[in-house]
Protein backbone atom coordinates (compact mmCIF):
# COMPACT_ATOMS: atom_id res chain seq x y z
CA UNK A 1 0.00 0.00 0.00
CA UNK A 2 1.37 3.43 -0.91
CA UNK A 3 1.96 5.88 1.91
CA UNK A 4 -0.37 8.84 1.71
CA UNK A 5 1.35 12.09 0.77
CA UNK A 6 1.22 14.81 3.39
CA UNK A 7 0.97 12.41 6.31
CA UNK A 8 0.04 13.91 9.66
CA UNK A 9 2.87 14.89 11.98
CA UNK A 10 2.98 15.19 15.73
CA UNK A 11 2.88 18.96 15.32
CA UNK A 12 -0.37 18.66 13.34
CA UNK A 13 -1.92 16.54 16.08
CA UNK A 14 -0.79 18.92 18.82
CA UNK A 15 -2.38 21.82 16.94
CA UNK A 16 -5.65 19.93 16.51
CA UNK A 17 -5.61 18.85 20.15
CA UNK A 18 -5.41 22.45 21.29
CA UNK A 19 -7.75 24.02 18.76
CA UNK A 20 -10.41 21.31 18.54
CA UNK A 21 -10.47 19.77 21.99
CA UNK A 22 -8.63 22.10 24.38
CA UNK A 23 -6.05 19.37 25.11
CA UNK A 24 -2.36 19.75 25.75
CA UNK A 25 -0.43 16.76 24.39
CA UNK A 26 3.21 15.89 24.95
CA UNK A 27 5.44 15.70 21.87
CA UNK A 28 5.82 11.95 22.34
CA UNK A 29 2.09 11.31 22.62
CA UNK A 30 1.34 13.55 19.65
CA UNK A 31 3.88 11.65 17.54
CA UNK A 32 2.31 8.32 18.59
CA UNK A 33 -1.17 9.51 17.67
CA UNK A 34 0.06 10.84 14.34
CA UNK A 35 1.55 7.44 13.53
CA UNK A 36 -1.69 5.70 14.50
CA UNK A 37 -3.77 8.15 12.47
CA UNK A 38 -1.59 7.72 9.40
CA UNK A 39 -2.05 3.94 9.61
CA UNK A 40 -5.82 4.30 9.89
CA UNK A 41 -5.86 6.76 7.02
CA UNK A 42 -3.81 4.53 4.75
CA UNK A 43 -5.65 1.31 5.55
CA UNK A 44 -9.12 2.77 5.25
CA UNK A 45 -8.29 4.74 2.14
CA UNK A 46 -6.92 1.65 0.42
CA UNK A 47 -9.85 -0.53 1.45
CA UNK A 48 -12.30 2.11 0.29
CA UNK A 49 -11.40 1.19 -3.29
CA UNK A 50 -13.92 -1.60 -2.82
CA UNK A 51 -16.77 0.82 -2.21
CA UNK A 52 -19.35 1.71 -4.87
CA UNK A 53 -21.37 4.85 -5.34
CA UNK A 54 -24.63 2.92 -5.13
CA UNK A 55 -24.07 1.46 -1.65
CA UNK A 56 -27.34 1.55 0.21
CA UNK A 57 -27.69 3.04 3.68
CA UNK A 58 -28.41 0.47 6.34
CA UNK A 59 -27.04 -2.33 4.20
CA UNK A 60 -25.06 -3.87 7.07
CA UNK A 61 -28.26 -4.82 8.87
CA UNK A 62 -29.65 -6.04 5.55
CA UNK A 63 -26.71 -8.33 4.88
CA UNK A 64 -26.96 -9.76 8.41
CA UNK A 65 -30.65 -10.50 7.92
CA UNK A 66 -30.09 -12.05 4.51
CA UNK A 67 -27.43 -14.32 5.98
CA UNK A 68 -29.98 -15.61 8.48
CA UNK A 69 -32.37 -16.44 5.64
CA UNK A 70 -29.68 -18.30 3.72
CA UNK A 71 -29.20 -20.64 6.67
CA UNK A 72 -32.83 -21.74 6.69
CA UNK B 1 -18.55 -25.03 48.92
CA UNK B 2 -22.13 -26.25 48.92
CA UNK B 3 -23.34 -28.78 46.37
CA UNK B 4 -25.82 -26.10 45.34
CA UNK B 5 -22.96 -24.02 43.91
CA UNK B 6 -22.12 -26.87 41.58
CA UNK B 7 -25.49 -26.76 39.84
CA UNK B 8 -25.79 -25.19 36.42
CA UNK B 9 -28.21 -22.29 35.98
CA UNK B 10 -30.78 -24.58 34.35
CA UNK B 11 -30.44 -27.14 37.14
CA UNK B 12 -30.74 -24.46 39.83
CA UNK B 13 -33.77 -22.81 38.23
CA UNK B 14 -35.49 -26.14 37.66
CA UNK B 15 -34.81 -27.16 41.28
CA UNK B 16 -36.50 -23.98 42.52
CA UNK B 17 -39.43 -24.55 40.17
CA UNK B 18 -39.82 -28.14 41.43
CA UNK B 19 -39.63 -27.02 45.06
CA UNK B 20 -36.46 -29.04 45.72
CA UNK B 21 -34.55 -25.98 46.83
CA UNK B 22 -35.50 -22.47 47.86
CA UNK B 23 -34.21 -19.26 46.38
CA UNK B 24 -32.91 -18.29 49.83
CA UNK B 25 -30.86 -21.50 49.96
CA UNK B 26 -29.37 -20.82 46.52
CA UNK B 27 -28.63 -17.22 47.43
CA UNK B 28 -27.06 -18.14 50.77
CA UNK B 29 -24.86 -20.68 49.00
CA UNK B 30 -23.71 -18.01 46.52
CA UNK B 31 -23.08 -15.47 49.29
CA UNK B 32 -20.99 -17.95 51.27
CA UNK B 33 -19.02 -18.84 48.16
CA UNK B 34 -18.47 -15.18 47.26
CA UNK B 35 -17.23 -14.39 50.77
CA UNK B 36 -14.75 -17.24 50.41
CA UNK B 37 -13.42 -16.38 46.93
CA UNK B 38 -13.73 -12.59 46.64
CA UNK B 39 -10.45 -11.90 48.48
CA UNK B 40 -8.68 -14.01 45.85
CA UNK B 41 -10.47 -13.19 42.61
CA UNK B 42 -11.72 -9.61 43.30
CA UNK B 43 -14.77 -10.15 41.09
CA UNK B 44 -17.10 -7.59 42.67
CA UNK B 45 -17.24 -3.84 42.56
CA UNK B 46 -20.39 -3.76 44.69
CA UNK B 47 -21.53 -6.86 46.57
CA UNK B 48 -25.07 -6.57 48.00
CA UNK B 49 -25.85 -9.73 50.00
CA UNK B 50 -28.67 -8.26 52.12
CA UNK B 51 -30.53 -6.93 49.08
CA UNK B 52 -30.08 -10.26 47.34
CA UNK B 53 -31.45 -12.16 50.32
CA UNK B 54 -34.45 -9.82 50.49
CA UNK B 55 -35.14 -10.53 46.81
CA UNK B 56 -34.74 -14.26 47.44
CA UNK B 57 -37.23 -14.20 50.31
CA UNK B 58 -39.65 -12.38 48.01
CA UNK B 59 -39.20 -15.02 45.30
CA UNK B 60 -39.81 -17.81 47.81
CA UNK B 61 -42.92 -16.06 49.03
CA UNK B 62 -44.15 -15.78 45.45
CA UNK B 63 -43.34 -19.43 44.83
CA UNK B 64 -45.26 -20.47 47.94
CA UNK B 65 -48.31 -18.86 46.33
CA UNK B 66 -47.66 -20.70 43.08
CA UNK B 67 -46.50 -17.51 41.42
CA UNK B 68 -43.35 -18.15 39.44
CA UNK B 69 -42.12 -15.15 37.51
CA UNK B 70 -40.41 -17.09 34.75
CA UNK B 71 -37.65 -19.48 33.77
CA UNK B 72 -35.04 -17.85 36.05
CA UNK B 73 -37.19 -17.65 39.16
CA UNK B 74 -35.03 -17.44 42.27
CA UNK B 75 -31.63 -17.79 40.58
CA UNK B 76 -28.84 -15.48 41.83
CA UNK B 77 -26.72 -13.66 39.27
CA UNK B 78 -24.44 -10.64 39.14
CA UNK B 79 -23.58 -8.46 36.18
CA UNK B 80 -20.86 -6.29 34.72
CA UNK B 81 -20.88 -2.83 36.25
CA UNK B 82 -21.93 -1.02 33.11
CA UNK B 83 -25.59 -2.03 33.14
CA UNK B 84 -27.68 0.80 34.46
CA UNK B 85 -29.97 0.32 37.44
CA UNK B 86 -32.23 3.28 38.22
CA UNK B 87 -30.87 5.25 41.17
CA UNK B 88 -27.64 3.24 41.48
CA UNK B 89 -24.04 4.22 40.78
CA UNK B 90 -22.67 2.57 37.63
CA UNK B 91 -18.89 2.92 37.48
CA UNK B 92 -18.13 1.20 34.19
CA UNK B 93 -14.94 0.19 35.98
CA UNK B 94 -13.75 3.77 35.75
CA UNK B 95 -12.87 6.75 37.86
CA UNK B 96 -14.39 9.16 35.38
CA UNK B 97 -17.84 7.61 35.88
CA UNK B 98 -17.24 6.78 39.52
CA UNK B 99 -20.15 8.93 40.71
CA UNK B 100 -22.51 8.41 37.78
CA UNK B 101 -26.02 7.55 38.97
CA UNK B 102 -28.28 5.88 36.40
CA UNK B 103 -31.77 7.24 35.80
CA UNK B 104 -33.03 4.16 33.98
CA UNK B 105 -32.60 0.39 34.19
CA UNK B 106 -31.04 -1.64 31.39
CA UNK B 107 -33.60 -3.63 29.42
CA UNK B 108 -31.46 -6.73 29.89
CA UNK B 109 -31.76 -6.38 33.68
CA UNK B 110 -35.48 -5.63 33.48
CA UNK B 111 -36.03 -8.79 31.45
CA UNK B 112 -33.87 -11.01 33.67
CA UNK B 113 -35.63 -9.83 36.79
CA UNK B 114 -39.06 -10.17 35.18
CA UNK B 115 -38.06 -13.81 34.63
CA UNK B 116 -37.24 -14.09 38.34
CA UNK B 117 -33.46 -13.63 38.52
CA UNK B 118 -31.88 -12.24 41.69
CA UNK B 119 -29.12 -9.64 41.72
CA UNK B 120 -26.05 -10.16 43.91
CA UNK B 121 -24.30 -6.93 42.91
CA UNK B 122 -22.09 -5.44 40.25
CA UNK B 123 -18.96 -6.98 38.82
CA UNK B 124 -15.50 -5.78 37.99
CA UNK B 125 -14.45 -5.07 34.45
CA UNK B 126 -11.75 -3.44 32.40
CA UNK B 127 -11.93 0.34 32.66
CA UNK B 128 -14.70 1.58 30.34
CA UNK B 129 -14.96 -1.94 28.84
CA UNK B 130 -11.72 -1.32 27.01
CA UNK B 131 -9.09 -3.97 27.50
CA UNK B 132 -8.85 -7.63 26.54
CA UNK B 133 -6.73 -8.49 29.58
CA UNK B 134 -9.37 -7.27 32.03
CA UNK B 135 -6.84 -5.22 34.00
CA UNK B 136 -8.23 -2.38 36.09
CA UNK B 137 -6.00 0.16 37.79
CA UNK B 138 -8.89 1.85 39.65
CA UNK B 139 -10.64 -1.09 41.32
CA UNK B 140 -7.82 -3.64 41.28
CA UNK B 141 -7.49 -6.43 38.77
CA UNK B 142 -9.88 -9.36 38.80
CA UNK B 143 -7.88 -12.56 39.11
CA UNK B 144 -8.26 -15.86 37.37
CA UNK B 145 -9.85 -18.46 39.68
CA UNK B 146 -7.73 -21.20 38.09
CA UNK B 147 -4.53 -19.33 38.91
CA UNK B 148 -4.73 -15.86 40.48
CA UNK B 149 -1.40 -14.81 38.99
CA UNK B 150 -3.05 -14.83 35.59
CA UNK B 151 -5.49 -12.53 33.84
CA UNK B 152 -9.19 -13.35 33.61
CA UNK B 153 -9.47 -11.86 30.16
CA UNK B 154 -11.69 -8.87 29.60
CA UNK B 155 -13.36 -6.69 29.50
CA UNK B 156 -16.07 -8.68 31.37
CA UNK B 157 -13.46 -9.87 33.84
CA UNK B 158 -15.57 -10.10 37.01
CA UNK B 159 -18.31 -11.92 35.12
CA UNK B 160 -15.88 -14.59 33.96
CA UNK B 161 -14.14 -14.97 37.32
CA UNK B 162 -17.29 -15.13 39.45
CA UNK B 163 -19.21 -17.64 37.32
CA UNK B 164 -16.14 -19.85 37.02
CA UNK B 165 -15.62 -19.70 40.80
CA UNK B 166 -19.25 -20.79 41.30
CA UNK B 167 -20.22 -17.56 43.07
CA UNK B 168 -23.20 -16.98 40.75
CA UNK B 169 -25.08 -19.07 38.23
CA UNK B 170 -24.66 -16.60 35.38
CA UNK B 171 -23.65 -13.07 34.51
CA UNK B 172 -24.20 -10.62 31.72
CA UNK B 173 -21.10 -9.40 29.95
CA UNK B 174 -20.65 -7.09 27.01
CA UNK B 175 -18.56 -7.70 23.93
CA UNK B 176 -17.16 -5.07 21.55
CA UNK B 177 -14.08 -6.91 20.33
CA UNK B 178 -14.14 -10.12 22.38
CA UNK B 179 -15.14 -9.07 25.88
CA UNK B 180 -17.66 -11.86 26.52
CA UNK B 181 -15.74 -14.59 24.73
CA UNK B 182 -12.25 -13.92 26.13
CA UNK B 183 -13.10 -14.03 29.86
CA UNK B 184 -15.44 -16.95 29.22
CA UNK B 185 -12.65 -18.85 27.49
CA UNK B 186 -9.88 -17.90 29.88
CA UNK B 187 -11.98 -18.66 32.98
CA UNK B 188 -13.43 -21.91 31.58
CA UNK B 189 -17.12 -21.04 31.20
CA UNK B 190 -19.50 -20.72 28.26
CA UNK B 191 -20.28 -17.32 26.77
CA UNK B 192 -22.22 -16.00 23.80
CA UNK B 193 -21.67 -12.83 21.82
CA UNK B 194 -24.97 -12.51 19.99
CA UNK B 195 -25.49 -11.11 16.51
CA UNK B 196 -25.20 -7.32 16.41
CA UNK B 197 -28.61 -5.87 17.46
CA UNK B 198 -30.01 -9.22 18.70
CA UNK B 199 -30.01 -8.06 22.34
CA UNK B 200 -31.12 -4.61 23.49
CA UNK B 201 -28.41 -2.20 24.58
CA UNK B 202 -30.75 0.23 26.29
CA UNK B 203 -29.25 1.22 29.62
CA UNK B 204 -25.77 -0.10 28.90
CA UNK B 205 -22.86 2.33 29.03
CA UNK B 206 -21.61 2.49 25.43
CA UNK B 207 -18.06 2.00 24.26
CA UNK B 208 -18.90 1.78 20.55
CA UNK B 209 -22.48 2.18 19.33
CA UNK B 210 -21.82 0.05 16.26
CA UNK B 211 -19.93 -2.79 17.91
CA UNK B 212 -21.28 -3.25 21.46
CA UNK B 213 -23.27 -6.37 22.36
CA UNK B 214 -24.58 -7.78 25.63
CA UNK B 215 -24.47 -11.53 26.07
CA UNK B 216 -24.80 -14.34 28.61
CA UNK B 217 -21.88 -15.90 30.46
CA UNK B 218 -22.73 -19.12 32.29
CA UNK B 219 -21.54 -22.66 32.80
CA UNK B 220 -23.19 -24.37 29.86
CA UNK B 221 -24.62 -23.72 26.42
CA UNK B 222 -28.03 -24.69 27.82
CA UNK B 223 -27.66 -21.98 30.47
CA UNK B 224 -26.85 -19.44 27.77
CA UNK B 225 -29.87 -20.64 25.75
CA UNK B 226 -32.18 -20.06 28.70
CA UNK B 227 -30.70 -16.59 29.24
CA UNK B 228 -31.10 -15.75 25.55
CA UNK B 229 -34.74 -16.81 25.65
CA UNK B 230 -35.20 -14.06 28.22
CA UNK B 231 -33.00 -11.22 26.92
CA UNK B 232 -33.12 -11.49 23.11
CA UNK B 233 -35.53 -9.59 20.92
CA UNK B 234 -36.67 -6.15 19.89
CA UNK B 235 -36.87 -3.44 22.53
CA UNK B 236 -38.81 -0.19 22.08
CA UNK B 237 -36.18 1.53 24.21
CA UNK B 238 -33.43 0.53 21.77
CA UNK B 239 -34.57 1.34 18.23
CA UNK B 240 -31.36 -0.24 16.90
CA UNK B 241 -32.42 -3.64 18.25
CA UNK B 242 -33.49 -6.08 15.56
CA UNK B 243 -37.05 -7.08 14.77
CA UNK B 244 -35.77 -10.36 13.34
CA UNK B 245 -37.78 -13.27 14.80
CA UNK B 246 -36.29 -14.76 17.97
CA UNK B 247 -35.71 -18.51 18.09
CA UNK B 248 -36.78 -20.66 21.04
CA UNK B 249 -33.19 -21.31 22.01
CA UNK B 250 -33.67 -23.77 24.84
CA UNK B 251 -36.34 -25.75 23.03
CA UNK B 252 -33.90 -26.01 20.13
CA UNK B 253 -31.53 -28.00 22.33
CA UNK B 254 -33.92 -30.88 22.91
CA UNK B 255 -32.68 -33.94 21.08
CA UNK B 256 -29.91 -31.77 19.68
CA UNK B 257 -28.78 -33.52 16.51
CA UNK B 258 -25.71 -32.20 14.78
CA UNK B 259 -25.33 -34.99 12.24
CA UNK B 260 -24.44 -33.47 8.89
CA UNK B 261 -23.69 -30.03 10.27
CA UNK B 262 -20.77 -28.53 8.34
CA UNK B 263 -18.07 -27.21 10.66
CA UNK B 264 -15.39 -25.10 9.05
CA UNK B 265 -11.77 -25.11 10.20
CA UNK B 266 -9.77 -22.05 9.14
CA UNK B 267 -6.59 -22.63 7.15
CA UNK B 268 -5.10 -19.27 8.14
CA UNK B 269 -5.11 -16.50 10.75
CA UNK B 270 -6.67 -18.19 13.78
CA UNK B 271 -3.77 -20.53 14.54
CA UNK B 272 -0.99 -17.99 13.81
CA UNK B 273 0.04 -17.73 17.48
CA UNK B 274 -1.33 -21.06 18.68
CA UNK B 275 0.51 -23.05 21.30
CA UNK B 276 0.75 -26.83 20.96
CA UNK B 277 -1.69 -27.18 23.88
CA UNK B 278 -4.29 -25.06 22.17
CA UNK B 279 -3.84 -26.88 18.87
CA UNK B 280 -4.24 -30.23 20.62
CA UNK B 281 -7.34 -29.19 22.57
CA UNK B 282 -9.00 -27.71 19.50
CA UNK B 283 -8.14 -30.78 17.43
CA UNK B 284 -9.62 -33.07 20.08
CA UNK B 285 -12.78 -30.98 20.16
CA UNK B 286 -13.12 -31.41 16.41
CA UNK B 287 -12.76 -35.17 16.85
CA UNK B 288 -15.64 -35.09 19.35
CA UNK B 289 -17.81 -33.05 17.01
CA UNK B 290 -16.95 -35.37 14.13
CA UNK B 291 -17.89 -38.31 16.31
CA UNK B 292 -21.27 -36.68 16.86
CA UNK B 293 -21.83 -36.64 13.12
CA UNK B 294 -20.53 -33.23 12.07
CA UNK B 295 -18.69 -32.84 8.81
CA UNK B 296 -15.34 -31.08 9.18
CA UNK B 297 -14.31 -28.89 6.24
CA UNK B 298 -11.16 -26.80 5.84
CA UNK B 299 -11.90 -23.27 4.65
CA UNK B 300 -9.61 -20.50 3.45
CA UNK B 301 -9.94 -17.19 5.24
CA UNK B 302 -10.01 -13.73 3.72
CA UNK B 303 -7.55 -11.14 5.06
CA UNK B 304 -8.43 -10.55 8.72
CA UNK B 305 -6.07 -7.61 9.34
CA UNK B 306 -8.56 -5.35 7.60
CA UNK B 307 -11.23 -6.33 10.16
CA UNK B 308 -8.88 -5.38 12.99
CA UNK B 309 -7.97 -2.05 11.42
CA UNK B 310 -11.49 -1.01 10.48
CA UNK B 311 -12.82 -2.11 13.87
CA UNK B 312 -10.13 0.15 15.31
CA UNK B 313 -11.34 3.08 13.21
CA UNK B 314 -14.99 2.62 14.20
CA UNK B 315 -14.26 1.98 17.87
CA UNK B 316 -11.92 4.93 18.25
CA UNK B 317 -14.23 7.30 16.40
CA UNK B 318 -17.22 6.37 18.53
CA UNK B 319 -15.39 6.05 21.85
CA UNK B 320 -13.54 9.29 21.13
CA UNK B 321 -16.85 11.06 20.65
CA UNK B 322 -18.21 9.67 23.92
CA UNK B 323 -15.14 10.64 25.94
CA UNK B 324 -13.96 13.87 24.25
CA UNK B 325 -15.47 16.18 26.82
CA UNK B 326 -14.14 14.22 29.80
CA UNK B 327 -10.68 14.00 28.22
CA UNK B 328 -10.58 17.78 28.30
CA UNK B 329 -12.15 18.24 31.71
CA UNK B 330 -10.83 15.27 33.70
CA UNK B 331 -7.86 13.74 31.86
CA UNK B 332 -6.32 12.53 35.12
CA UNK B 333 -9.34 10.28 35.72
CA UNK B 334 -8.33 7.95 32.87
CA UNK B 335 -5.57 5.37 33.11
CA UNK B 336 -2.78 6.10 30.66
CA UNK B 337 -3.43 2.90 28.72
CA UNK B 338 -7.16 3.44 28.28
CA UNK B 339 -6.75 7.04 27.28
CA UNK B 340 -4.10 6.07 24.76
CA UNK B 341 -6.42 3.52 23.18
CA UNK B 342 -9.29 5.95 22.68
CA UNK B 343 -7.48 9.22 22.10
CA UNK B 344 -6.70 8.84 18.39
CA UNK B 345 -10.44 8.93 17.72
CA UNK B 346 -10.39 12.65 18.44
CA UNK B 347 -8.38 13.27 15.28
CA UNK B 348 -10.04 10.79 12.94
CA UNK B 349 -11.40 12.36 9.72
CA UNK B 350 -15.16 11.85 9.39
CA UNK B 351 -14.65 10.49 5.89
CA UNK B 352 -12.46 7.64 7.18
CA UNK B 353 -14.99 6.74 9.87
CA UNK B 354 -17.82 6.65 7.33
CA UNK B 355 -15.70 4.64 4.90
CA UNK B 356 -15.06 2.08 7.62
CA UNK B 357 -18.78 1.86 8.28
CA UNK B 358 -19.57 1.52 4.57
CA UNK B 359 -16.95 -1.21 4.22
CA UNK B 360 -18.58 -3.29 6.95
CA UNK B 361 -21.41 -4.73 4.82
CA UNK B 362 -19.07 -5.16 1.84
CA UNK B 363 -16.63 -7.24 3.90
CA UNK B 364 -19.44 -9.10 5.67
CA UNK B 365 -20.93 -10.12 2.34
CA UNK B 366 -17.50 -11.23 1.14
CA UNK B 367 -17.04 -13.32 4.30
CA UNK B 368 -20.48 -14.88 3.95
CA UNK B 369 -19.92 -15.66 0.26
CA UNK B 370 -16.41 -17.05 0.56
CA UNK B 371 -16.48 -18.70 4.00
CA UNK B 372 -19.96 -19.24 5.38
CA UNK B 373 -21.38 -20.38 2.04
CA UNK B 374 -19.44 -23.64 2.40
CA UNK B 375 -20.17 -24.29 6.08
CA UNK B 376 -22.74 -23.84 8.84
CA UNK B 377 -20.32 -22.65 11.53
CA UNK B 378 -16.66 -21.75 11.81
CA UNK B 379 -14.68 -23.46 14.58
CA UNK B 380 -11.57 -21.65 15.85
CA UNK B 381 -9.68 -20.82 19.04
CA UNK B 382 -10.97 -17.96 21.17
CA UNK B 383 -7.41 -17.30 22.23
CA UNK B 384 -4.61 -19.24 20.61
CA UNK B 385 -1.64 -18.03 22.64
CA UNK B 386 -0.92 -18.94 26.26
CA UNK B 387 -2.89 -17.07 28.93
CA UNK B 388 -0.50 -14.42 30.26
CA UNK B 389 0.08 -13.49 33.87
CA UNK B 390 -1.11 -10.09 35.08
CA UNK B 391 2.53 -9.02 35.16
CA UNK B 392 3.04 -9.99 31.54
CA UNK B 393 0.21 -7.62 30.54
CA UNK B 394 1.56 -4.70 32.60
CA UNK B 395 3.28 -2.22 30.30
CA UNK B 396 5.01 -0.73 33.33
CA UNK B 397 6.72 -4.05 34.05
CA UNK B 398 7.01 -5.93 30.77
CA UNK B 399 8.41 -4.55 27.51
CA UNK B 400 6.32 -7.14 25.66
CA UNK B 401 3.03 -6.12 27.31
CA UNK B 402 1.81 -4.13 24.31
CA UNK B 403 2.28 -7.09 21.99
CA UNK B 404 0.80 -9.55 24.50
CA UNK B 405 -2.30 -7.38 24.97
CA UNK B 406 -2.66 -6.86 21.23
CA UNK B 407 -2.63 -10.62 20.63
CA UNK B 408 -5.34 -11.39 23.19
CA UNK B 409 -8.17 -10.40 20.85
CA UNK B 410 -6.47 -11.69 17.70
CA UNK B 411 -9.13 -14.37 17.18
CA UNK B 412 -12.21 -12.51 18.42
CA UNK B 413 -12.26 -9.26 16.45
CA UNK B 414 -13.56 -10.75 13.19
CA UNK B 415 -16.95 -11.73 14.62
CA UNK B 416 -17.20 -8.30 16.23
CA UNK B 417 -16.44 -6.36 13.09
CA UNK B 418 -18.68 -8.61 10.99
CA UNK B 419 -21.50 -8.51 13.57
CA UNK B 420 -21.79 -12.30 13.61
CA UNK B 421 -22.69 -14.42 16.63
CA UNK B 422 -19.96 -16.39 18.36
CA UNK B 423 -20.14 -18.92 21.19
CA UNK B 424 -17.15 -19.67 23.41
CA UNK B 425 -17.05 -23.28 24.68
CA UNK B 426 -14.44 -24.70 27.11
CA UNK B 427 -12.53 -27.64 25.62
CA UNK B 428 -9.49 -28.42 27.77
CA UNK B 429 -6.54 -27.01 29.67
CA UNK B 430 -3.12 -25.73 28.70
CA UNK B 431 0.19 -26.25 30.44
CA UNK B 432 -0.25 -23.35 32.85
CA UNK B 433 -3.38 -25.09 34.13
CA UNK B 434 -5.60 -22.53 32.48
CA UNK B 435 -8.64 -23.29 30.35
CA UNK B 436 -8.73 -23.47 26.56
CA UNK B 437 -11.86 -22.82 24.50
CA UNK B 438 -13.07 -22.96 20.95
CA UNK B 439 -15.49 -20.51 19.44
CA UNK B 440 -18.25 -21.28 16.98
CA UNK B 441 -19.04 -18.42 14.66
CA UNK B 442 -22.28 -18.51 12.66
CA UNK B 443 -24.34 -16.53 10.19
CA UNK B 444 -26.40 -13.60 11.40
CA UNK B 445 -29.11 -14.50 13.95
CA UNK B 446 -28.05 -18.17 14.00
CA UNK B 447 -27.39 -18.28 17.75
CA UNK B 448 -29.64 -21.34 17.99
CA UNK B 449 -27.30 -23.32 15.74
CA UNK B 450 -24.26 -22.37 17.81
CA UNK B 451 -26.01 -23.25 21.07
CA UNK B 452 -27.19 -26.58 19.67
CA UNK B 453 -23.66 -27.59 18.66
CA UNK B 454 -22.24 -26.34 21.96
CA UNK B 455 -24.88 -28.30 23.86
CA UNK B 456 -24.20 -31.47 21.89
CA UNK B 457 -20.46 -31.07 22.55
CA UNK B 458 -21.05 -30.56 26.28
CA UNK B 459 -23.25 -33.65 26.30
CA UNK B 460 -20.24 -35.65 25.15
CA UNK B 461 -17.53 -33.97 27.27
CA UNK B 462 -17.10 -32.71 30.83
CA UNK B 463 -14.79 -29.68 30.46
CA UNK B 464 -17.66 -27.34 31.39
CA UNK B 465 -18.14 -29.15 34.71
CA UNK B 466 -14.52 -28.69 35.87
CA UNK B 467 -14.15 -26.30 38.80
CA UNK B 468 -11.14 -24.33 39.97
CA UNK B 469 -9.69 -25.49 43.31
CA UNK B 470 -10.19 -22.26 45.22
Amino acid sequence: MAEMKGALTGADIRKMATEWHGLDLSDLRADQIAAEMNTFNNVTRAAADRLRYDDQPGSFAGVLKKSARSAQ
Amino acid sequence: MSELNELSLVEAADAVRAGRVSSVELTEACIARIEAVQPTINAFISFEPEAALAEARQRDSEAASGNYRGSLHGVPMAHKDLLYRDGKVVTCGSKVLGDFVADTTATVLVRLEAAGAINLGTLGMAELALGASGRNEHFGHCRNPWNPDHITGGSSSGSGALVAARGAFAAIGTDTGGSVRLPSAICGITGLKPTQTRVSRHGIMPLSYSLDNAGPMARTAADCARMMDVIAGYDDNDPTSSTEPVADYEYGLENAEIKGIRIGVPTSHYYDHATDDVKAALSESLDVLKGLGAEIIEVDMPDHTIYRDLLGVILRGEAGSIHARWFAERPEDYSTEVRARIEAGLYLPAVRYVEAQRLRPVLLKEFLDTVMDKIDVLHAPVMASAVPTLEETDSGVSDDALLVNEQLAYCTRAASFLGLPSLSVPCGFADRGLPVAFQLMGRGFQEATLLKIGHAYQGATDWHTRMPAL
